[in-house]
């Protein structure tokens, strides 16, 4: 595995059902081995992306490349792509190995190799003595391993996973998630991986791509995603942050900026080009907050409480700051349980908990400061049934 | 609730078993005097019978007329199911897995037939069966039934299609099959047991038709229906009840097959 050689590349890919464009140019590489999330709310594009890429559909323009082989109008079973479907898919008239075996006999594996593989894969996965079952007698979990079994079976050079935990319950979603981690470990199989779950994305992924209205916003791994969001959409959707309206003054070059935010003067760290715009957002974690009032370099908030809950190890408290909005605070148990619903609070946040983002996408979202839940866009995805 | 109320509620859950049970009583009378009836030898309908045997039975296999009635409707009832099923199978791919214009519209005249009062019908078919001079003719009557047989295939087949998750020839394709291996490999032999079923209730249709034969048969074309119809105006001959006794129990066994084939 040469953790350089790209095993999958999108080169200005675009895909439209009449006028509507669900994925509008994207270009995208993934490294080789590479565990890579695409992330986004209903509509965004990231099930028509996954469907172009496994050959269900044409794109209208742009490249597919596996491994640098253009696979853009090839058909599915050229194309060599290992797929996992939500609701696992199974042949409901064949037992466990023969759904495994399903892909080597398609490609001409002699039985009795195609018979060790099929014990080899249900060991990896964690079905042995399963193999004479059929699909109905296995819980939902097993029913995954399957489907995870039989896409890995033919060593596809690429795996496509379409939400494969979303059918399970939480604590078999979490126990599966550890299971995926591990088995791509063991073969380092480049996967890419659709889900809307933040959570998911946070801990399966070596990197995300986060896409918003047929557009990929972002790129990068978790860790940089969450702590300093390129763009509003990103410090919303994937890291839950709160958004308070401010204005650039003064644009430096070591990544980091002045802003004029709640009447204060205050700098800010800029995880993007902000030259040229004058309104930005500063992104405030909500467990960044803390009780308390001191001088600069720090943000203080004069707020309002308006609700407490008690998560367990910390309690959320949901504030109004005079003439700009909510703001959500994770406090410790022993600041956050004393507070009164409608009395007011001083809050502050450290200068190098802040982060700008660039205000440009105010067209099409409401000018808020509380995280928007994702747009309410028109799931496009469904359309993508002219297979 | 008051006890009244409780007395009330018990009389009308008795009284609703009450109706079940004449409901029942009444549907299964007929055929156990029917099937009772076919044992008896004598040569007049009595009931009960005073002596039993098989005579009706035997009457009915030594008679030219009867059989060559049997084997005329098997050769109008076994193209027709065949028809109904080679028309109604791409149909219902074509509802279920493409993006056909007007496909609900489609689906629906695919039931029609169910709907259409079966004289008015058979009237317009005799007026331009005469026209084609096709009237008395075997495939005239086989494709008169193929309209009665289809909606079983397309209300069968498309349930059980719309069962089987367009998700799986996908997953199929992925794995390294072709488009056409999919889908026979797959859907279709997913939803075999269905098509069978309906091939299965297509024939029984097609074999118990009695209103077109009238129609559009002529006076040669005699189907088992229409032979019994025929005997009727003559007097009520009791091998008619060793017939009737046949017929439920080939159509029952037929019925239970179908049954069992949709579950598989």
């Amino acid at each position: 595995m040469n953790k350089n050689a790209v095993g999958l590349h999108l080169k200005a890919l675009a895909k439209s059902y009449g006028p509507v464009e669900a994925v509008k140019g994207v270009d995208l590489t993934v490294y080789d081995g590479e565990f890579l999330t695409l992330l986004g709310p209903s509509g965004s594009g990231k099930t028509t992306i996954l469907r172009l890429i496994a050959g269900f559909t044409l794109p209208t323009s742009g490249q597919i490349l596996i491994q640098g082989r253009d696979v853009s109008r090839m058909t599915p079973a050229e194309r060599g792509i290992g797929m996992v479907f939500q609701h696992y898919a199974l042949f409901p008239h064949m037992t466990v190995a023969e759904n495994i075996s399903y892909g080597l006999k398609m490609r001409g594996w002699p039985a009795a190799k195609r018979d060790s593989r099929v014990r080899e894969m249900a060991e990896l996965v964690g079905l042995h003595g399963m193999d004479k079952r059929l699909p109905r007698e296995l819980s939902g979990g097993q029913q995954q391993r399957v489907a995870l079994a039989r896409a890995l079976a033919f060593e596809p050079t690429l795996l496509l996973m379409d939400e494969p935990l979303g059918a399970l319950d939480r604590e078999l979603r979490i126990r599966m998630a550890a299971e995926l981690r591990r088995i791509h470990r063991e073969l380092g199989t480049t996967v890419v991986y659709v889900t809307h779950d933040r959570e998911e994305a946070m801990t399966l992924a070596d990197r995300v791509a986060i896409m918003h209205l047929g557009l990929i916003d972002a790129v990068g791994t978790p860790h940089d995603l969450f702590s300093v969001p390129p763009t509003r959409f990103v410090a919303s959707f994937f890291g839950g942050h709160n958004l308070v309206p401010a204005e650039l003054t003064t644009q430096s070059t070591n990544g980091h900026v002045r802003v004029t935010c709640l009447g204060q003067d205050v700098e800010a760290t800029s995880g993007a080009d902000l030259s040229g715009s004058g309104h930005v957002w500063v992104v405030i974690p909500a467990p960044a907050v803390h009780l308390g009032h001191t001088a600069s370099p720090n943000l203080n908030i004069d707020a309002t409480v308006t609700e407490t809950l008690y998560v367990g190890g910390s309690v959320q408290v949901t504030c109004d700051i005079a003439g700009t909005g909510k703001l959500l605070a994770n406090l410790p148990v022993e600041d956050g349980l004393g507070l009164k619903v409608g009395s007011k609070v001083e809050l502050l946040v450290k200068s190098t908990d802040l982060v700008a983002v660039a205000r440009e996408a105010e067209a099409r979202s409401t000018t808020t400061a509380l995280p928007a839940p994702s747009a309410a866009t028109e799931e496009v995805d469904d359309l993508a049934k002219d297979i | 609730m008051s006890s009244a109320q409780i007395a009330l509620s018990t009389l009308l859950r008795w009284l609703s078993s009450a109706i079940v049970v004449l409901l029942i009583v009444f549907l299964f009378v007929p055929v156990v005097i029917v099937v009772i009836l076919s044992f008896s030898n004598a040569t007049v309908l009595q009931f009960p019978p005073e002596q039993f045997g098989v005579r009706q039975y035997v009457a009915f296999a030594q008679s030219d007329y009867w059989r060559s009635s049997v084997v005329k409707s098997l050769e109008i009832a076994f193209p027709t199911a065949l028809v109904a099923v080679l028309v109604g199978m791409p149909a219902v791919f074509a509802f279920n897995r493409t993006r056909l214009p007007f496909r609900e519209g489609l689906e629906l005249s695919g039931l029609a037939p169910f709907l259409l009062p079966g004289v008015a019908y058979a009237i317009a078919l005799f007026a331009m069966y005469a026209q084609f001079h096709i009237v008395g003719t075997t495939v005239g009557l086989i494709l008169a039934d193929s309209v009665i047989a289809l909606p079983y295939v397309v209300v069968i087949v498309g349930a059980a299609i719309k069962r089987v998750s367009p998700d799986l020839e996908l997953v199929a394709m992925s794995l390294g099959a072709s488009r056409g291996r999919a889908m026979f490999g797959i859907t279709f032999r997913l939803v075999l047991p269905a098509i069978l079923a309906a091939f299965v209730l297509a024939f029984l249709a097609a074999f118990d038709e009695a209103t077109f034969v009238n129609f559009v048969g002529g006076p040669d074309l005699v189907t088992l229906p229409k032979a019994i119809f025929d005997s009727l105006r003559l007097g009520v001959d009791p091998l008619i009840t060793g017939i009737a006794t046949i017929l439920m129990a080939v159509t029952g066994l037929a019925m239970t097959g179908a049954v069992f084939l949709r579950r598989t």
